[in-house]
């Protein structure tokens, strides 16, 4: 059987063609361009991995599609319209936690809805309490983030985006900072809450392993200025459980994945050490 | 405490690209997490306490020490009674004082002007503050005064300040206002402006009007700086209370201490003294506590700061 999305024919919900996003730095005559030419299609529904070497500009992709930074070239569409900025049908899940350390867990969760402002308080703590709930931090409500572990904390930056219940999630290399166990963990309830909501995902890693078994495409990024090197489908069955990392065709695709990981290793030491 | 044995502040693991990407890297935060679990929150509490408990003791023991070398160098006419009186010739004047008809006028008089001065400073210093953090424009306005009166000794002014205010309280009142005003504004305006940088993103990310951001992050992030400037207002109101009543007053406890001091009836200057410390200590220990209060958050955080 085949993964049931990587060859779903849905609607095209991102589209980035020769994206290119450049920071301009303090004193210099010439922009810093960290991203050139990222072309990329995301289906509606559709989890998709990007790894690619530090500094390839993962982050400053994925700030581009959440509106946070412009990009200077190209085109970024959603649903068939260009990005301007953050949007409601967007949301991000930031590699540090950014939790508002002087509100609680609850409300933690609940903020990017009290910042819509469309609801009622009622209603939001409510909604508060099912997200909570789905992350299962049930009896955390009230706790100050501080008091919670990396883990802990992290689940409360997934449950607070999703709270908004965006269209597209993005993700920057959530669980990076988790230590090996709940990291798998964490990978298990992704899948989960992913499977139940059906939302796009945009995943950001820095572990292979980690972007085959979430993704439905794991996207390679050159080192930088970043562009899509090999996009390599991951034709796994659904639900995965976290023995399929030892299957056979798991390590088949984490070969393929590892062998173009290790050419742009070598170009970014190369240039590196040029630079 | 580094930054990384703190609970959720855990670093990715160090090294290169390849490093991280091999079969056997081990997560530092892996190891952090254990040396963190040694000591329990309940082992914790209990040793701040008795830490605090310690303090307390030795304070106490230290004062009563002092005390009694003071009374015994006096009682021994090691000093004259008119450079340094003893405790227990403080403590007569101190009743003597207490019990005179001046005592709740003096004592209404000062509590008067530092609840209108430091009032003020506080209804007018915080807005500033905040606007000044907040308004790049309002900042390049006001910058210049605020440093230069800032940077002035105000106490000089205290003479001018007689001229045009009068000796009645509201000399007293400018002087306290001058004196606590600088502390709050200022440290206000720094809380307002150091923005978490994460935090700010984050709201931008869920679509967070400019006031939004300031109600939800500039301003709960400035909550602690606020406190400190309260505190050291406070400090700094109780200076101007016995300035300006030294220099020119009709009542109040500064004033008070100052006849005592050119009349040479030193127990009653001491007493006036010890009264001024009193209050200065109760306020500083009120805000102090506020503080805390505010922080219960950030104490939580895994220890103190
Ligand atoms: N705000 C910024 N200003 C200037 N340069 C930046 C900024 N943010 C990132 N960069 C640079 O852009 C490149 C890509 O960064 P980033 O997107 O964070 O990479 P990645 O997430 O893939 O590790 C890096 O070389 C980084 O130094
Ligand atoms: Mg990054």
């Amino acid at each position: 059987m085949i993964g049931d999305r990587a060859g779903a024919q849905g609607r095209t919900r991102l589209r980035a063609s020769e994206v290119r996003i450049s920071y301009w730095q303090h004193r210099a005559e010439e922009p810093f361009v960290a991203v050139d030419g990222v072309s990329l299609e995301v289906i509606e529904g559709e989890f998709v991995s990007i790894v690619g070497p530090s500094g390839c500009g993962k982050t400053t992709f994925l700030n581009a599609v959440d509106g946070l930074i412009p990009i200077s070239g190209g085109s970024l569409e959603l649903d068939g319209r260009p990005v301007r900025g953050p949007g409601r049908d967007r949301a991000m899940v930031f590699q540090q936690p950014s939790l508002l350390p002087w509100r609680s867990v609850l409300r933690n969760i609940t903020y990017g809805l009290e910042l819509e402002g469309r609801r009622s308080r009622a209603e939001i703590k409510e909604a508060g309490l099912r997200y909570l709930s789905l992350v299962g931090l049930d009896g955390f409500a009230n706790v100050y983030p501080g008091q919670l572990s990396g883990g802990m904390q992290q689940r409360v930056n997934l449950a607070r985006a999703l709270a908004t219940d965006p269209e597209m999630l993005l993700l920057d290399e959530p669980f990076a900072s988790l230590d090996a166990q709940t990291r798998e963990f964490m990978q298990l309830e992704l899948l989960r809450i992913w499977r139940q909501s059906r939302k796009t995902a945009l995943f950001i890693t820095h572990d292979i392993k980690e972007a085959i078994y979430l993704a439905d495409r794991v996207v390679v990024f050159t080192a930088r200025p970043g562009r899509v090197k090999e996009v390599v489908p991951v034709p796994l069955p659904r639900p995965r459980e976290l023995r399929v990392k030892r299957d056979p065709r798991f390590i088949e695709i984490e070969d393929r994945v590892w062998n173009c990981i290790e050419q742009e290793a070598a170009a970014a030491m190369a240039g590196g050490r040029s630079a | 405490m580094s930054p990384s044995d703190r609970p959720g502040v855990g670093e990715r693991p160090g090294g290169g690209w390849r490093q991280a990407y091999g079969p056997g890297a081990l997560p530092r935060s892996f190891l952090a997490k254990r040396g963190q679990a040694a000591s329990t929150v309940a082992e914790r509490a209990r040793l701040q306490g008795l830490a605090r408990h310690q303090g307390l003791l030795v304070g106490l023991a230290a004062v009563v020490v002092v005390i009694a070398v003071w009374q015994l160098v006096t009682s021994l006419h090691v000093v004259a009674p008119i450079v340094l009186p003893g405790p227990s010739a403080i403590a007569v004047g101190l009743y003597q004082y207490a019990t005179s008809p001046d005592f709740p006028i003096d004592l209404a008089t000062s509590g008067e002007e530092l609840a209108i001065g430091f009032g003020l400073a506080i209804v007018i210093g915080l807005p500033a503050g905040i606007l000044m953090g907040w308004y790049r424009l309002v900042f390049q306005v006001f910058d210049p005064f605020v440093s230069f009166f800032y940077s002035t000794p105000r106490i000089a002014l205290v003479p001018l300040l007689i001229i045009w205010f009068g000796i009645g309280i509201w000399s007293k009142v400018a002087v306290i206002y001058l004196g606590a005003f600088f502390p709050i504004a200022i440290n206000t305006l720094v809380g307002v402006r150091s923005l978490d940088p994460d935090l700010l993103r984050c709201a931008r990310s869920f679509g967070a009007t400019d006031l939004q951001l300031f109600r939800t992050i500039a301003l709960p992030g400035a909550v602690p700086f606020i406190l400190t400037g309260l505190r050291l207002g406070v400090g700094h109101a109780l200076i101007g209370v016995v300035v300006g009543e030294l220099v020119a007053a009709q009542h109040g406890v500064g004033y008070e201490m100052n006849i005592f001091g050119t009349t040479y009836q030193m127990a009653k200057m001491f007493a006036a003294l010890f009264i001024i410390a009193v209050a200065g200590a109760v306020l500083q220990t009120a805000f102090q506590r506020l503080e805390h209060r505010f922080d219960a958050w950030r104490v939580s955080a895994g220890g103190r700061r």
